[in-house]
């Protein structure tokens, strides 16, 4: 979760690319993906280990 | 009183002694609609003639014996997002402005099974993408924001159009317009309310839940709606007691969870002191408290983010790259974003929510509740966007209001917010009570236990005077 704005771009652009974005659009989403990568990289913080993940869209409690 | 200024309670009470008609109070209400809608627009839709007709069918069928229940003849109000057959449902978006279901939700089905009077379709923040809800003002002071995303339903229960104003949560949408208009949220176990017919945010995140005048309002809204449907996959299916069973009972030999950390960090001084006043009531109501560090606080934003971004940019991919010119910037914005988010970052964030579900578990082993403030601040301005803390650091209306209430969507966790009083500006404050999965009858019977002896239930926003004296 240490990607900075420039790594993360490569795929980003790729991205964006398929969605046929506007250049403006485009570097607009790049600037606010860089935000949303600080608030995502406390997940990094965690060792993990065997942990599996929750079942998809159900995070119930049975 | 007029008849729009009861609680549910007490107008299913006279519903019930039939010293009150269906169709009186929904006229009521109706004018109440009429008189203050130009100041909050709180609805996008008054479904009046068809409330008419509902109550009119209400009152003949009581008349003859069939009364059905607390919810019989009540007017109530639905979120924008909630599909209701034949009445536009419009998620306060352009993209869907024409969109007009031919199915009622789940929840649209229980209220008219229960016999419910349907009055309108409230507001929502876009697609309950943000916690301030633009098109709609906060009856308490008409310059600020109801909160959201449910700031429709949260306005229109504060200033008495209906007596139920449904809500959907992701990050806190149905405690944070409660807690800010001045009313009671209750946002239930993830799974215990179905959402089938309600437009998502995001699947692994969503909850549907009432705000309400009174603690026992919204206990008696979700006996009526709670209940396992496969429709929605997060349904579970677990037993449905009578959410009003702990109502009136005191804590002795509650376990009260008082945290000091996370819920202590950045917020405004007089909701810290009125929500510590109100932790002290429930000690002397003869709750024991217990100091408690709340764990992988850190993590908390990370993994709300990193679930609802993509999860959020995958139910809106078409409309996305078929019409992104009718999203709003601000949502338009957030749904590039999510196409962004790596798969293997939304997987992580999906391993760190089991980790912080059992970290969750092991507290509320020394724990009954959780009381805490529901938001960091009152009411921002409408248009105000950011909210600047003493040590310097900024934060987005939005973002700051998430951060208390986002725990107990990571978490799944019931939670209720209710009314402790005001800021020095007059501004409603709210704490949130949280309590295991499932025991939504506890956060309810602690609720009421406070709520009653605060004497804050049941209160309408002062725009009420306002208005009587104008």
């Amino acid at each position: 979760m240490s990607r900075s704005l420039d790594a993360a771009a490569l795929g980003a652009l790729a991205t964006l690319t398929q969605l046929d974005m506007p250049v403006e659009r485009a570097v607009a989403a790049l600037a606010s993906y860089n935000d949303a990568l600080v608030t995502l990289a406390p997940l990094g913080e965690v060792h993990l280990g065997e942990t599996p993940p929750a079942a998809a869209f159900n995070a119930s409690w049975e | 009183m007029e008849p729009y200024e009861l609680s549910l309670s007490d107008a299913a009470a006279a519903i019930a002694a039939t010293e009150l008609s269906p169709v009186e109070l929904t006229d009521s209400v109706l004018g109440r609609i009429e008189a203050v809608e130009g100041d909050l627009n709180a609805f996008v839709t008054v479904t009046a003639d068809l409330a008419r007709a509902s109550a009119a069918a209400a009152a003949e069928e009581i008349a003859h014996g069939g009364h059905r229940g607390p919810l019989h003849g009540i007017p109530i109000a639905l979120k924008d997002l909630y599909d209701t057959a034949g009445v536009l449902t419009t998620s306060s978006s352009a993209v869907r402005a024409t969109y007009v279901p031919e199915r009622d939700s789940a929840v649209a089905e229980r209220f008219a099974a229960a016999g419910a009077v349907l009055v309108g379709k409230t507001h929502t923040h876009e697609f309950a993408y943000g916690a301030t809800t633009p098109t709609t003002r906060n009856p308490w002071d008409t310059t600020r924001v109801p909160g959201g995303s449910s700031g429709g339903s949260g306005a229109a229960v504060a200033a008495g159009e209906c007596m139920v104003g449904m809500g959907s949560d992701t990050g806190g949408s149905i405690r944070i317009p409660a807690s800010v208009c001045g009313v009671v949220g209750l946002k239930p176990t993830y799974g215990r309310v179905s959402r089938r017919g309600v437009a998502s945010l995001s699947w692994s995140l969503d909850h549907v839940g009432p705000l309400t005048r009174t603690v026992r309002d919204a206990a008696l809204t979700l006996n009526a709606l709670a209940g396992y449907d496969r429709a929605d996959p997060g349904s579970v299916d677990r037993p449905v007691p009578d959410f009003t069973a702990l109502i009136g009972r005191d804590l002795t030999g509650m376990r009260v969870g008082v945290p000091t950390t996370y819920f202590t960090e950045r917020l405004q001084d007089d909701v810290r002191a009125s929500v510590a006043a109100s932790v002290a009531r429930l000690e002397a109501l003869g709750a024991t408290l217990v100091e408690v560090e709340v764990p992988m606080a850190s993590q908390m934003a990370a993994v709300e983010w990193g679930l609802m971004l993509p999860e959020a940019s995958a139910y809106h991919q078409e409309a996305l790259r078929a019409t992104p010119e009718l999203f709003t910037a601000e949502t338009r914005g957030l749904l590039d974003i999510g196409e962004l988010v790596l798969a293997t970052d939304y997987i992580k964030a999906q391993r760190v929510r089991g980790l912080v579900q059992a970290a969750w578990a092991e507290m509320f082993t020394s724990i009954d509740v959780l009381a805490a403030p529901t938001l960091t601040c009152t009411a921002t301005l409408a248009g105000q966007d950011a909210v600047t803390w003493p040590d310097g650091s900024t934060e987005s209306p939005t973002g700051t209001y998430v951060r208390f209430s986002q725990p107990a969507n990571v978490t799944g966790l019931p939670s209720i917010t209710v009314p402790t009083g005001v800021d020095a500006g007059g501004l409603p404050i709210g704490m949130q009570i949280v309590g295991r999965p499932f025991e939504e009858d506890v956060v309810i019977g602690v609720a009421a236990a406070y709520e009653a002896d605060s004497g804050l239930g049941g209160q309408l926003a002062p725009l009420r005077r306002e208005l009587a004296t104008a």
